[in-house]
């Protein structure tokens, strides 16, 4: 898992809506969800990350400095969500 | 539906480009709208229509379209593949030809329609179904009622218009001619009082708890302040026509902004400066059928030409239903 490369496979779009954080779903996401995922602080610093395109160390790093939380803590969080996501079908895995 | 090109050309304004309504659309992103509906008369008439929806589906609206569904062409079918709206609502209006060709002119019109329905069916949208009912289709409900259980989801049924007002902006159709009558259109909108009431009348039922727990009506009585804070128009939501004026709600004729000239941020700010402040209307303070009556600040204007003033229709409406009401002996 360290290695592989995690991306936001383009079908959702990351908006601030009235001071809130949300993707919207385009193209392929809209057959996925036909709505509004709103985001906390620490899935939008996530979501930036994949949007680039990251690994789960880059991605667990960032979110462990813009947050002040344990490395452990942050990996354990980060490796948790990309599995929700992938299941989903929200980011691809390379 | 029915344009009256010189009509338009006497009012001097013109359709907008297709880069004027990408740019106004990035604008509005910007600005923040989440949900974006592309509506008409109906928007797949512009030749240019794939490449305006096109640029839009892809900036990440929450984008809904309406359409009669007769112009679904392959190619615009092959843009809704790549990029489905989240939502798509189709206007029926009658379930057989006959009645398309009476009340649109199209021989044909149902069966492009089911057509149109059928590929638009195929994409991952949620699919709505809708219509509004006058004189001329009125005898199709049934059949659209069970045309639409057979296509929708979830146990969705035909959403019926709740009003068909006068035409506005200087449109030339006259829907006054032709649609139902205001105690028709109280049978239509309430059918559970109807229906409760008819029963009631034949002796079928008595009123008890029980039954009144079935029966809602709406209290609507206009409040001070703010012209349209009942609904939200001007406040969460605006529409902008094909001319590119702005305005709080689609059925007004009267109080725009304009984005495409002072810039949408301007635009929208100034809009809800442009209304007059609500207040009750003189004719409604000692009316008994006010709590009653369903209009709004829109609907007076296209009824009446005044914001304050009591249609007709709308009088004849609250009347009718608070005579329901009263044979129940619910008020």
């Amino acid at each position: 898992m360290q290695d592989k490369m995690y991306k936001s496979n383009g079908g959702y779009v990351l908006r601030e809506i009235a001071g809130e954080a949300v993707l919207v779903s385009i193209g392929s996401g809209v057959a996925d969800f036909r709505g509004v995922v709103k985001l906390n602080p620490t899935a939008k610093c996530l979501w930036k990350g994949l949007m680039e395109g990251a690994t789960a160390e880059k991605l667990a790093r960032d979110l462990a400095e813009e947050f002040d939380v344990e490395p452990e803590t942050a990996a354990g969080d980060v490796n948790n969500t990309l599995e929700m996501l992938l299941e989903r079908g929200m980011i691809t895995c390379e | 539906m029915r344009v009256d090109p010189a009509r338009i050309k006497e009012t001097g304004m013109r359709e907008r480009t297709l880069e004027e309504w990408i740019g106004m659309a990035e604008e509005v992103f910007k600005a923040g709208t989440l949900q974006l509906l592309l509506t008409g008369g109906e928007a797949m008439l512009r030749p240019d229509f794939i490449e305006i929806y096109e640029a839009i589906a892809r900036m990440g609206f929450l984008l809904v379209v309406y359409t009669n569904a007769t112009l679904v062409t392959p190619e615009i079918m092959e843009v809704f593949r790549r990029y489905p709206p989240h939502k798509i609502g189709v206007t029926l209006y009658g379930a057989e030809n006959a009645t398309y060709e009476r009340l649109c002119g199209m021989k044909d019109g149902f069966d492009r329609v089911k057509e149109g329905i059928e590929r638009l069916h195929s994409l991952p949208s949620l699919l709505d179904l809708r219509t509004t009912l006058v004189q001329d289709n009125i005898e199709d409900l049934q059949k659209m009622r069970a045309y639409a259980k057979g296509i929708l989801e979830d146990d969705a049924e035909l959403h019926i218009s709740r009003f068909v007002c006068k035409a506005v902006r200087n449109g030339v159709c006259h829907p006054e001619e032709v649609r139902l009558t205001p105690e028709e259109n109280v049978q239509l909108n309430y059918p559970g009082v109807f229906a409760f009431h008819e029963k009631m009348e034949k002796g079928e039922v008595r009123l008890d708890l029980e039954n009144l727990k079935k029966i809602t009506f709406r209290h609507s009585l206009p409040k001070e302040g703010y012209l349209f804070s009942h609904c939200g128009a001007g406040v969460n939501e605006y529409a902008i026509d094909w001319a590119g004026r702005m305005m709080a709600c689609e059925l007004l004729s009267d109080g725009f902004t304009y984005p495409f000239e002072e810039g949408f941020e301007k635009a929208w700010e100034r809009l809800p400066e442009v209304y007059p402040q609500s207040r009750v209307p003189e004719k409604c303070r000692d009316c008994p059928d006010a709590a009653f009556c369903d209009t709004c600040p829109a609907n007076r204007l296209a009824e009446t030409g005044d914001w304050f003033g009591c249609p007709d229709y709308a009088c004849r409406e609250a009347a009718y239903f608070h005579q329901l009401l009263k044979d129940m002996k619910i008020v």
